[in-house]
């Protein structure tokens, strides 16, 4: 996979904003503070960024949404079963320690937190950059860390040995979540936007 | 413990461990247990469709090429080696894509039937992940399947 350090560089300026956007709506919904930074974005080696994955086998629940449109991308929100249970209290605004047990709410406030990120994302991108994303509806998944994302890049992984990858860093004020959100935008598409808004090859 | 990522491929002599985690793609694992060596494939598809990817990711390169790499490199006896297979899940029923979990599956299996290397044990299919943990020196495999019970094969 070929691109340019400039072109990273403005995929990364793309990802803040559209993430910060997605940050500030999360902590509205949650009415505590949620704080979601990029960490990096990179192209990453199939087998080398899983084989690190892999080596988290603690059990996750997790929210995976395509975009449909001009771009297409995925974006895949994990978290461990017991940070699940935190979540949903502060969805249900109640006091954290709560909920129990994982059960139609947990998934329920995992996947309203998946359309949340993605919806947000979304619009950044389309009003920003004039890009055409539509998320389709979330999917939630119980499994491994490295199983879940190991499905993140599936496709990309299909046709390619590497991956774009855009990793950032999920807290939740007042919480000890520790949280995976992972963005993989589908490169050839991603290409035509960067050349729509003039960042050359 | 060694971990193996998607579309990898390690092979090592006892005393060591390989690990993995399967979705929809399937572990093979080979073993030579005479002289104690094994191997981990982590194969993601089951047939190349590129010219410039990676052998290993695939099944109908990467199993010639492990049992290649199990025998010429490693010094594995072509005729000690056995196989186990494990994942293959069928992760989402609504991703569009093809069962890629059966279609690894059923490719693994025809191309070690023709290799003429024996399955003793596998554990595929199902919707959930794998967790298997490979032990080069007794050719166990201490296999997991996400919300279920740990069973030795």
């Amino acid at each position: 996979m070929n691109i340019t350090q400039d072109r990273l560089k403005i995929l990364e300026i793309m990802s803040r904003l559209s993430i910060d956007r997605a940050s500030r709506a999360l902590s509205k919904s949650l009415r505590t503070g949620a704080r979601i930074s990029l960490s990096k974005v990179f192209v990453a080696d199939l087998s080398e960024t899983t084989e690190k994955m892999n080596e988290d086998q603690r059990e996750m629940i997790s929210v995976m949404v395509d975009f449909k449109g001009n771009e297409g991308c995925r974006l895949l929100f994990m978290l461990p079963l017991e940070g699940s249970l935190i979540l949903t209290d502060l969805f249900l605004r109640q006091r954290i320690g709560t909920s129990k047990e994982c059960d139609v709410f947990t998934e329920s406030a995992v996947q309203e937190l998946g359309n949340i990120l993605a919806s947000h994302i979304s619009n950044a991108l389309v009003s920003d950059f004039n890009a055409k994303l539509i998320p389709q509806p979330p999917r939630v998944h119980n499994d491994y860390a490295g199983v879940i994302f190991s499905n993140l890049v599936l496709e990309q992984g299909m046709v390619n040995d590497s991956i774009l990858l855009i990793e950032t860093i999920f807290e939740i004020s007042g919480s000890k979540l520790e949280c995976y959100l992972f963005l993989v935008p589908e490169m050839k598409s991603f290409a035509k936007l960067l050349d729509s808004i003039g960042v050359g090859t | 413990m060694i971990t193996v990522g998607v579309g990898d491929l390690k092979i090592t002599q006892a005393p060591s461990i390989l690990k993995t985690l399967l979705g929809s793609c399937i572990g093979v694992v080979l073993h030579d247990p005479v002289k104690r060596i094994g191997g981990l494939l982590h194969i993601m598809l089951p047939k190349k469709n590129g010219t410039d990817l990676k052998i290993t990711k695939y099944a109908n390169t990467g199993l010639p090429y492990f049992i290649y790499q199990m025998v010429t490199h490693a010094g594995a006896t072509r005729g000690a080696l056995y196989a186990k297979i494990f994942g293959g899940a069928k992760m989402f029923e609504t991703n569009g894509l093809l069962n890629i979990g059966e279609s690894n599956e059923l490719e693994v299996r025809r191309i070690l039937k023709d290799e003429g290397i024996r399955i003793v044990a596998s554990r595929t299919g199902g919707t959930k992940g794998y967790n298997i943990v490979f032990d080069t020196g007794t050719g166990d495999v201490t296999c997991r399947i996400f919300g279920e019970a740990t069973v030795i094969y």
